[in-house]
């Protein structure tokens, strides 16, 4: 049995678009220290490029963002 | 119509990785699409090797989009008078009567095809039917209408088939037909 033993990371941003849906974008390998301005950096390029599921229902900001990290342990038999 | 975007990244790790992103505009063109992704990338510790536009449509050198009026201004106080699709109706008490008042008689207009902006380089202007004179010139993005003197009637301006360049896409664009009344 071997036991094998993965750390990860990821950034979900939580999209809003204009039929009030959201959606949620994950970003693996995240930088440290993002801040504000490089979540709104992201959401500013976003505009009139990302759209929804609904005719007009274009991306309107980002919501919230957050980590997630940890480890994944897969156990081979 | 939506399209899908793809990031090929390298990891810190030295693993070559691809990320897609779904439900992208597909009116949104290669400039917009890179700055995205690379806006996106910038929040990890990837390398941007390459992104890739994966469009439920193919876009080729033989695809047409329609001429669009993006913007219209009439005059120096930028009022329009009315426009709807490609006509446009100005009051004739707007219209210049000496041909000294150079910044009161113009009509600027600005296109779009694909939502990138078209400098036809071949405009003609049909003087038939109007009471005046009028030429068309081109200021650095638009379309502009010099009236020369006081004019009566309408009058059409023609913009044959031609194509713009962005982001290394070519877009193709239809002939189309500009009428401007000049109304009582």
């Amino acid at each position: 049995m071997a036991k094998t033993v993965n750390i990860f990371s990821e950034l979900k941003l939580l999209a809003a678009f204009a039929d009030e849906d959201d959606r949620t974008l994950t970003i693996t390998n995240p930088r440290d220290n993002l801040n504000k301005s490089d979540i709104d950096n992201v959401g500013n390029k976003a505009v009139n490029v990302l759209i929804g599921d609904k005719y007009g229902a274009d991306f309107t900001r980002f919501k919230s963002a957050y980590y997630r990290n940890g480890t994944t342990t897969t156990i081979t038999f | 119509m939506a399209t899908s975007l793809t990031l090929e990244q390298t990891t810190f790790d030295s693993k070559n990785i691809t990320r897609s992103v779904t439900n992208i505009s597909s009116t949104a063109n290669d400039s917009q699409l890179y700055e995205f992704a690379e806006a996106l990338n910038g929040l990890t510790t990837n390398t941007l090797n390459k992104v890739n536009r994966i469009d439920k449509r193919e876009i080729t050198n033989e695809e047409f989009y329609n001429l669009t009026v993006d913007s219209v201004s009439w005059g120096n106080d930028g009022k329009a008078g009315t426009h709807s699709g490609l006509t446009f109706t100005i009051p004739v008490a707007n219209v210049a009567t000496t041909t000294d008042v150079r910044d009161q008689t113009f009509l600027d207009i600005t296109l779009k095809a694909n939502n990138i902006t078209v400098i036809p380089s071949a405009v003609t202007i049909d003087t038939l039917g109007i009471n005046g004179c009028a030429q068309v010139c081109f200021s650095e993005e638009q379309i502009e209408i010099v009236f020369v003197s006081k004019i009566t009637g309408s009058l059409t301006v023609t913009i044959p088939a031609g194509q713009v360049t962005s982001g290394g896409t070519v877009y193709k664009y239809n002939a189309a037909t500009l009428t401007v009344n000049v109304t009582e």
